[in-house]
């Protein structure tokens, strides 16, 4: 390749030595640190915890709480249908089950009195750090332990629902982990930390789930108190009652977990350093929550209405079929993934109108979402009862699915054309953010520019590298790669950057870049976040 | 298609989209459905036939991990598929023949642009190893680029060098 005036040419290193010898560069870089410490390192520098984030956690946390305080404050007001009944539902005693149901049935009051004892720690966990006025580094431990006892009660219901039932919830971690690795991996330009992603998926898991199902437990006998009308010796009207009860519930629960997913949408896009916060970041976080959530709800329905196929002709394989092969990207997965690219479209605009109408149409997609898949699913499926043999091959791999799909699919397209737009303009910007590096510095030079911003091209040259050099060098080239895009995403977002802490980020980045030019092998300690002061 | 553009036609969609699910929520009487083709969630009513309690037929466990199987070959094929002409496209892009087996000089002059050390490759590049310094000569007749490679990356401003060849 020729080089043109004033080119200053490609580094002159080639040479077919062992790595490690004879070599020009930067001196070595930070020793590895190990175990537990460079665990905590690896959360320090993906989390922010600075005074803000930690405000907007607290605020977030306590509209959740809030929003589980005004379904128990519901129920306390409800009538009560029955003589003697409790006066929060959840503590109603019916035949005693034994088992797993008895068990899981137990739940709701268990999380009742932990969600209880979790507010009064937490109010005292405030009390003291207003009190106290504790240092730096005390504040943020006492901040994220009020986090912990507040939010942690509702984590029960989905772990005692894998702890019952660990066969179905294994059943369901293959699909779920290609579908987080496709997430992963998806992302061309400026991934999201790994950190992030998993984070959300713990959050659509354990919070989602656990407060949806907690606030829908309430929200039935909150309803039936309002519906009922005492006809307890009419079996009939009392199953058409709790019939009733039951489809306003699931309206119920697409409004609770749309607002819950969204709450942690918000939180993780404050409380995690990343470089970019599009459409596509809110998208993958979005998704990921709607995975989580999918996880435990699928494990719960495989069991049960395995459980119930004498009376709904539904096996609990045929339940693992359509959520979790051929229906594993809808439901929760694109409603969230919907909702998160309307606060990523938010997070963007410039105008506050802008703001709350793109979360808003987020919001609202959601929530449409979720309860046009219960009730019109249903609906249809009665429609086509007449003319489709229920059971049959047809029917299991074609009608039923194709039924409970269909309501989903308009979601599906819009989160998908949402991802096309959003990766399309990532690779704009990456193009430019990584003409303008190779312009200004020696980070990334021409002849590697075109590699970087194109992704066949960089996909070509990794596996073309691996089958001739082998896989250390393919990994060695990926990670510089990878610390590249990183230095053009900073780029991307500093395009004039002169001086202060966004001028030493960037330092940072291309001097992060140069040690993986010398010292391939070296894993460098950590990355520099988006605002991480290094210690 | 212009970013503003975009954004404001999917925003667009999204509201058509809602506006018609809506209706057809309003439109729909929330009352209990009779089980029909085998349900799938909680709104889904179950119809109690005692005449033919236990007999009925289900959407059996065998036949839906038939559908299982199929839908994991079809996504690991399509997967396969897809990264194989990724693989293409990036090679046609790099003016790479596919099926070649030496490295092409266009991952050659990139890999030394790196300044990674890298050991020996498994076959050697066409025409033997560029020289140490002073960076690798341009095969003769230069770099073909039916796809342009190296696209121009100019400087801001400034002219771009002519592509070699």
């Amino acid at each position: 390749m020729t080089t043109g005036p004033g080119d200053t040419g490609p580094p002159r290193r080639w040479s077919p030595t062992v790595p490690g010898g004879g070599h020009h560069g930067a001196a070595g870089g930070p020793p590895q640190a190990s175990g537990v410490s460079a665990a905590r390192a690896a959360v320090r520098s993906a989390v922010r915890d600075d005074a803000e984030a930690r405000a907007r956690a607290l605020l977030v946390v306590r509209l959740t709480i809030a929003l589980y305080l005004a379904e128990l404050l519901l129920n306390l007001l409800r009538p009560h249908v029955q003589p003697h009944e409790p006066a929060l539902s959840i503590f109603e005693r019916t035949t005693r089950l034994s088992g797993s149901v008895g068990r899981l049935l137990a739940t709701p009051r268990t999380v009742f009195w932990l969600v209880l004892a979790g507010i009064v720690a937490g109010v005292l966990l405030q009390v003291l750090v207003m009190a106290t006025r504790p240092d730096e580094r005390r504040a943020r431990t006492l901040t994220w332990l009020t986090v912990a006892v507040v939010l942690g009660p509702f984590g029960l219901i989905p772990l005692t629902v894998i702890a019952e039932y660990p066969l179905q919830a294994l059943a369901c971690v293959p699909g779920t982990a290609f579908a987080l690795a496709l997430l992963h991996f998806g992302q061309r330009f400026s991934r999201i930390p790994a950190m992030m992603l998993l984070a959300a998926f713990a959050w659509g898991a354990l919070v989602v789930f656990g407060l949806g199902r907690a606030a829908s437990n309430l929200a039935f006998g909150t309803l039936y108190g309002f519906m009922g009308d005492g006809a307890q010796s009419d079996l009939t009207r009392l199953a058409e009652r709790q019939y009733d009860a039951l489809d306003v519930v699931v309206v119920h629960s697409g409004v609770v977990n749309a607002l819950v997913v969204a709450a942690g949408v918000a939180l993780l896009l404050v409380l995690f350093r990343h470089r970019v916060t599009d459409a596509v970041t809110g998208l993958v976080v979005g998704a990921a929550i709607g995975l989580g959530y999918n996880l435990v709800e699928s494990t719960l329905i495989i069991r049960l209405f395995g459980t119930l196929s004498a009376f709904t002709g539904t096996t609990g394989g045929f339940e693992y079929w359509v959520r979790q092969s051929i229906g594993l990207l809808g439901g929760q997965v694109a409603f969230g993934a919907v909702l998160g690219a309307g606060f990523g479209l938010a997070a963007q605009a410039r105008r506050r109108g802008g703001r709350t109408r793109a979360a808003l149409a987020g919001l609202a997609a959601a929530i449409c979402g979720a309860i046009a898949t219960e009730t019109l699913a249903a609906w249809l499926s009665r429609i086509v009862h007449d003319h489709v043999s229920v059971g049959g091959p047809l029917d299991t791999l074609v009608v039923s699915p194709f039924l409970w799909l269909l309501p989903q699919a308009p979601f599906i397209v819009v989160a998908v054309l949402l991802l096309a737009v959003g990766t399309r303009a990532r690779a704009a910007a990456a193009r430019d953010a990584v003409a303008a590096e190779a312009a200004s510095g020696t980070a990334i030079t021409r002849w590697e520019a075109p590699f970087l911003a194109d992704p066949a091209l960089r996909f070509w040259s990794l596996v073309s590298t691996g089958r001739l050099y082998g896989r250390g060098s393919a990994l060695a080239l990926r990670r510089l790669q990878l610390a590249q895009l990183d230095l053009a995403a900073w780029r991307w977002q500093h395009p004039g950057v002169l001086d202060g802490p966004a001028k030493e980020e960037g330092d940072r980045l291309r001097a992060r870049v140069m040690l993986l030019r010398t010292r391939p092998g070296i894993r460098p300690a950590a990355a520099p976040r988006p605002g991480q002061v290094t210690p | 298609m212009t970013r503003r553009p975009a954004r404001r036609a999917t925003l667009h969609l999204f509201g058509l989209l809602l506006g018609t699910l809506f209706a057809a929520l309003l439109i729909l009487p929330l009352t209990p459905q009779q089980a029909s083709a085998c349900d799938v969630s909680y709104a889904y009513r179950p119809s109690i036939d005692l005449e033919h309690f236990g007999r009925t037929r289900t959407c059996s466990t065998g036949t839906s991990l038939v559908g299982v199987a199929l839908v994991s070959v079809v996504t690991v094929g399509a997967l396969t598929a897809t990264g194989f002409l990724v693989y293409r496209r990036g090679a046609a892009t790099a003016g790479t023949p596919p099926g070649r087996s030496a490295p092409a000089p266009a991952l050659a002059a990139y890999l030394q642009a790196t300044g990674l050390p890298l050991p020996p490759p498994n076959r050697p590049p066409a025409g033997g190893y560029p020289p140490p310094a002073g960076g690798p000569p341009p095969p003769a007749g230069g770099y073909p680029s039916p796809g342009g490679y190296p696209p121009s990356y100019g400087r801001p401003g400034g002219g771009d060098a002519a592509p070699p060849g």
